[in-house]
């Protein structure tokens, strides 16, 4: 099911769609700095190479930047272009998982929360930190599939609300 | 305290599947003041013996419990018995509630 979508929602749409773009190209270029997968040996260095300490450093907003975006902007306009009523995060989450739009809803709120840990200082020790950087890392995949599974799906609601026709 | 029987329970059983039948958990914050609203759920949960906080781990516990509870805000100091105890550890333990 779903409504007519008036101009005003399509360009609103289409600039989210682009904004959202740039923050995943920031994403997979912060990605391509990191070896995949991470080993421990790269990971040791964080302690003493500041540059490597950015890397890893960046990589986390950006991370979060993506994150906010894809479960707080991207996603939820997809749902009201699809006329579904508002929902409550976590059910939001839920539902995003039974459509397939994002892999896994406990992982997606697992990174939330390292992300919280890491900001909040609760890792008292490098190899802690370590962790939750491993844990970032590779969360970062999810964020880039439900990318690629809200753009999909949102292309092709607004595709075929084109003046209230199906084409 | 500002949760329900059933929320207690599903936190006591959710944390000791994972982490043990001997897991002690207090729920500490605001969310011990009858008097106040809303606030994040913190829980300080002591096992035996030696446990790193693992960040992962713990992030994926949290994120258990937050998708029985449906609530997001949520954050959980885990500490061995025998690790070292920070202020933080202690003042979740002295103020804050145990739950059974």
């Amino acid at each position: 099911m779903s409504l007519m979508i008036t101009e005003e929602e399509r360009m609103r749409t289409l600039f989210l769609m682009q904004k959202m773009e740039r923050v995943m190209q920031g994403l997979q270029l912060s990605l391509s700095r990191v070896p995949e997968p991470l080993t421990a040996d790269w990971l040791q260095t964080l302690a003493t190479d500041p540059a490597r300490e950015e890397i890893m450093e960046t990589l986390s907003a950006r991370f979060g930047r993506a994150q906010d975006m894809l479960g707080g902007k991207l996603l939820p306009q997809l749902l009201k272009l699809q006329a579904e009523p508002p929902m409550a995060t976590i059910d939001m989450l839920n539902h995003a998982e039974r459509m397939a739009y994002l892999p896994s809803a406990q992982r997606w709120l697992a990174a939330r929360n390292l992300r919280n840990q890491l900001v909040h200082e609760y890792l008292d020790s490098p190899q802690a930190v370590v962790d939750a950087l491993q844990g970032i890392r590779e969360m970062a995949n999810d964020c880039l599939v439900m990318h690629s599974a809200l753009t999909v799906a949102l292309q092709k609601i607004m595709a075929t609300n084109v003046a209230g026709e199906d084409l | 305290m500002r949760l329900t029987q059933r929320e207690i329970d599903i936190i006591v059983k959710t944390v000791r599947a994972d982490l043990g039948e001997a897991a002690r958990i207090w729920l500490f914050g605001s969310r011990t003041d009858d008097e106040a609203r809303g606030g994040d759920i913190d829980l300080y949960v002591e096992v035996p013996g030696h446990f790193a906080h693992e960040a992962r781990r713990v992030a994926a516990l949290t994120a258990a419990l937050q998708l029985r509870l449906g609530e997001r805000k949520m954050d959980i100091l885990l500490r061995g018995e025998d690790d070292p105890c920070i202020a933080i550890h202690a003042l979740a333990k002295s103020k804050g509630v145990e739950l059974q």
